[in-house]
């Protein structure tokens, strides 16, 4: 906890852009009593803080990511606005569980993702069950949406082509492990 | 494989929304006439979604694994342990170096030399609207004053600051020619001031006062050109070069209480039954000179034991000490020992 360094605005987007969870903790821990004080002071409680601030944490890091994103307000000040737009989506839905129906509420809980035809429960098995190399190149690509170069750079392979190759091997070994595992009738 | 790879990286951009318009259509048609292409889309989305989530996941855990923050709830943290034991630790420094080395707090009131000629000077400034007819017990209280360096006069006991201003007023308000006696007030001025040698400033500084040493009043005897008054081990003589500058004795007057010389009122009438009362300080702030207003002869830097001669010679005192002559002379500042050095003059004094 206290090894932790702390790092500037301009040091935050370079480290988020390599993909250094560190900056996306040192910012976790620098700002947590100012989203707590917005939190608290705005009808929240203790045990929303934490979701609310890991979900604007996660949308800086991927916003970050973009290739178009420029930083042109402090860090604080635009970590902020996500916490706010966040927690005031939050509010809302709050104030309509009051007072609409209860069946209504679970429709609103959790939308499963459109890929209805497969398991869902079975893909996120063998995700887990992916090797560790492959599923954090596959998570740094897709969700990070890292650049191929900073890939390679992180992971420590050659050039863009073989994170490229590296890639497409690891996609096909989870396709591959999810429909052996589907029932041929799913699949076909 | 290659094939295999395109298509994938193709499934891809479509996904990311990387195609151009012309490739959207195709790859929409393609989805449209090939119901295997297009199950091959839905499961590579499904993946993907769900790697984006283990993604999330992960890094939802990295937050909450390292960057929990205890809000003050678990005070034995190692955060606050540190905290407080840094805390604990610099006051401990500062009581340390404080208490051990940091030189406590004393006025340099001994060591400095130059300090009392600082004073000295001051007290010139002091007192120069006095025309020169500023009395003993003004000077007292001046002396006294000027020796508490660097205390605030406002530090000083309110009350004895008060008495002394009343006692200099009265002084100040009498006449310079009248020799009145003051010996009640001279002696509360010196009851006072022997009472605050030691005044309390502050709870840990203590301010000392000059300290008389020994006072004395020595009767002069005029013998012709040479009078010779001995009393202990000092020795006053008076040379009277001639009747004309007698009016210039006025230093030598006796109290007219004392003499009961009310007959004359001349100051230098009786020359045979003078006084010349000669006060011995010693000076907190190493002052080496004298200070002669009035009557008494103030000296500093003398001890008790020292022989003094003290001649007059054409109306100025000399004071024989050692081998050197000094001259004396009546002023309301404080002055230094300057050494004569005019030889005619030390020849008309041997």
């Amino acid at each position: 906890m206290l090894g932790i360094r702390k790092y500037s605005d301009t040091q935050l987007v370079e480290e988020i852009q390599k993909g250094n969870e560190e900056a996306l903790v040192s910012m976790y821990r620098n700002y947590y009593t100012m989203v707590r004080n917005f939190i608290l002071k705005n009808n929240g409680s203790d045990e929303e803080i934490d979701d609310v601030f890991q979900d604007s944490l996660i949308a800086v890091w991927q916003n970050v990511n973009k290739d178009d994103f420029i930083l042109t307000v402090k860090m604080s000040t635009y970590l902020m606005s996500i916490v706010k737009n966040l927690w005031f989506k939050q509010l809302k839905k709050k104030h309509r569980f009051t007072v609409v129906e209860d069946g209504i509420q679970e429709r609103l809980v959790y939308e499963e993702p459109k890929s209805s035809a497969y398991d869902a429960k079975v893909i996120r098995e063998m995700v887990a069950a992916l090797d560790e190399t492959c599923r954090k190149l596959l998570g740094y690509f897709y969700f990070d949406q890292l650049e191929n170069r900073v890939i390679a750079e992180k992971m420590g392979f050659a050039n863009t082509n073989t994170v490229k190759s590296k890639k497409y091997q690891c996609f096909k070994k989870l396709e591959t492990m999810v429909k052996e595992n589907f029932e041929r009738d799913d699949l076909l | 494989m290659e094939q295999d790879q395109k298509i994938y990286e193709l499934i891809d951009a479509y996904l990311r929304d990387e195609l151009k318009t012309e490739e959207m259509d195709k790859f929409k048609y393609k989805m449209r006439t090939e119901p295997e292409f297009a199950r091959r889309v839905e499961l590579q989305e499904a993946l993907i979604e769900e790697l984006k989530v283990a993604r999330e996941a992960e890094l939802r855990q990295i937050l909450k694994e390292q960057g929990k923050v205890n809000y003050i709830q678990n005070l034995w943290s190692p955060r606050w342990v540190y905290a407080s034991a840094a805390i604990v630790t610099g006051f401990l420094a500062l009581f340390v170096v404080l208490k051990y080395f940091v030189p406590q707090t004393e006025f340099p009131l001994v060591e400095n030399t130059k300090t009392e000629e600082t004073v000295s000077n001051e007290d010139t400034g002091t007192e120069e609207d006095s025309e020169g007819t500023v009395r003993r017990s003004k000077n007292d209280q001046v002396s006294d004053t000027n020796n508490l360096i660097a205390i605030d006069s406002t530090e000083v006991e309110p009350d004895m600051l008060a008495a002394e201003s009343a006692e200099e007023q009265d002084v100040e308000d009498e006449p310079v020619t009248e020799a009145k006696p003051r010996t009640t007030k001279k002696q509360d001025l010196t009851n006072l001031r022997q009472e605050s040698d030691k005044i309390q400033v502050e709870d840990d500084v203590e301010v000392k006062r000059d300290r008389l040493l020994e006072s004395r009043t020595i009767k002069l005897e005029v013998l012709g050109t040479q009078v010779k008054a001995a009393e202990s081990t000092n020795e006053v003589v008076v040379l009277q070069e001639s009747a004309s500058k007698k009016t210039k004795n006025k230093l030598f007057r006796k109290d007219k209480e004392e003499s009961g010389d009310e007959a004359t009122g001349e100051a230098i009438s009786a020359p045979d039954e003078r006084m010349l009362k000669l006060e011995l300080w010693e000076s907190n702030v190493n002052f080496k000179g004298y200070l002669w207003d009035k009557e008494t002869l103030l000296l500093y830097d003398v001890n008790p034991s020292e022989t003094l001669r003290f001649k007059e010679l054409n109306g100025a005192l000399y004071m024989k000490r050692g081998a050197k002559y000094y001259q004396l002379k009546r002023s309301a500042k404080f002055e230094s020992y300057v050494p004569l050095s005019d030889p005619t003059i030390i020849k008309s004094l041997e």
